[in-house]
């Protein structure tokens, strides 16, 4: 995986789009901690751009921006936009409803599917109907592909405890094992620990939830070595605010 | 780096320090050129506006992991766009069939015809088509059907009539040969 020409190759297809999923989820899980390969996928961006710079632009519709926006406002980094003043209910006293709505906006534009994800939000949001105590609680749902989530995890920074729950996707085959770990930027992946049972709950270990991407990846029985994940990732997701 | 991408840069800068006004900015610069990307990759509008936002939302997210002194922010921001597209488009054709969407069969024959006319090219971009050019005809249409259009070695496989393996040795080799050609 070390060989200059290798870097070279992995690197180049990366940015062509060709690797698949598998692979390309090896090399962005790699890519955290090699700067050689970040240079190297850097250079191939550069060196293809011109076939991307042909495109004639296509002016998107206006209101495009103003869901993205919605999409990223989080309070901590900025206050609710116009727009999200503007479509709460007429019950928005009720904090945890328009947190609840705002929540399940970023998440259906999250995923680029949409008709599962949304569908399966729906149902796990009716299932824990305004339970969430302000500010402290955080979701992330773990996909292979983007779409249908294969586990939800919630974590509650009050008690600093991630629960995580097996909602779709096969169990780890009997051949191996899934571990879970807490990727923060600029550091090192950290085992949260194999997931043995369709629900498993562990302290998180951390100060802060913003930017944190948890992933799933396939191990030996036993788990990865101490160095770190050893096997692909087959399921991730970013943690983000659930109320506000 | 050239005025307009150090422009942009610092828009990338403020971004990441969560300034929603720099967001707007580098959107209204980078939007159009963006969704031109992802369209030639996901023909159906909705769904190539749907890839747009989200490819946002990852450029807000990830701001903080861009490194300005190995990439230009256009080029880091397609490769954001084209995932996301080709995501997608992946995605679609597993629900579609297991064995894959078909491709398009004018997709190939409209290649020639989808750079500006020789005048109106930048420096970087006749330097590339003269390497490309360099490259045996198939070779060189397997690099650009999977850049511009989001092809993944299966259906370079099928439509090239080659193994898979082969189709990965094939694009690696040409991209190797591009590198060397473009003398870096």
């Amino acid at each position: 995986m070390t060989e200059p020409d290798d870097i070279e190759g992995i690197a180049a297809e990366y940015v062509l789009g060709t690797l698949d999923r598998a692979e390309r989820a090896a090399v962005e899980a790699r890519l955290l901690r090699d700067p050689a390969l970040r240079a190297a996928i850097a250079g191939w961006a550069a060196r293809l751009q011109p076939l991307a710079d042909d495109a004639p632009g296509i002016t998107p519709p206006p209101r495009l921006f103003d869901t993205i926006l919605a999409a990223v406002a989080a309070p901590a980094v900025a206050p609710p936009t116009a727009t999200d003043i503007a479509s709460r209910p007429a019950f928005a006293d009720n904090d945890n409803v328009s947190a609840l709505q705002r929540a399940l906006r970023r998440w259906r534009l999250s995923a680029v599917g949409l008709g599962a994800i949304a569908a399966a939000l729906a149902a796990w949001v009716v299932v824990r109907p305004l339970a969430f105590p302000a500010q402290t609680e955080f979701v992330a749902l773990l996909t292979a592909d983007g779409v249908a989530p294969a586990f939800v995890a919630t974590l509650d920074m009050g008690d600093g405890r991630l629960t995580i729950r097996r909602v779709g996707g096969e169990p780890a085959p009997a051949t191996g094992a899934y571990e879970l770990w807490a990727i923060e930027p600029n550091a090192p992946p950290r085992s949260l620990g194999l997931l043995q049972n369709a629900v498993y709950t562990a302290p998180i270990g951390l100060d802060q939830a913003g930017d944190v991407t948890l992933a799933i990846t396939l191990e030996a029985p036993g788990g990865a070595p101490p160095s770190g994940p050893a096997g692909p990732i087959v399921f991730q997701g970013t943690l983000i605010p659930a109320a506000e | 780096m050239e005025a307009a991408q150090a422009e942009l840069a610092s828009m990338l800068r403020g971004v990441r320090s969560g300034d929603q006004v720099a967001f707007r900015r580098l959107y209204d610069g980078t939007s159009a050129k963006l969704l031109a990307v992802i369209r030639r990759i996901l023909r159906q509008e909705g769904t190539a506006e749907e890839a747009l936002q989200e490819t946002y939302v990852r450029v807000w997210r990830r701001a903080g992991d861009y490194d300005e002194t190995i990439a230009a922010p256009m080029a880091w921001m397609t490769t954001i766009a084209r995932h996301v597209a080709i995501d997608t488009l992946r995605q679609t054709a597993e629900r579609v069939s297991a064995g894959g969407q078909g491709v398009d069969p004018e997709l190939l024959e409209r290649l020639p015809d989808q750079s500006p006319p020789a005048a109106a090219l930048s420096d970087s971009r006749r330097a590339l088509n003269g390497c490309l050019d360099g490259l045996d005809q198939d070779r060189r249409d397997m690099v650009v059907l999977a850049y511009c259009h989001g092809l993944s070695r299966e259906e370079l496989a099928e439509r090239y009539a080659r193994p898979v393996a082969t189709v990965k040795t094939l694009l690696r080799r040409s991209l190797i040969a591009l590198k060397e050609c473009l003398g870096d």
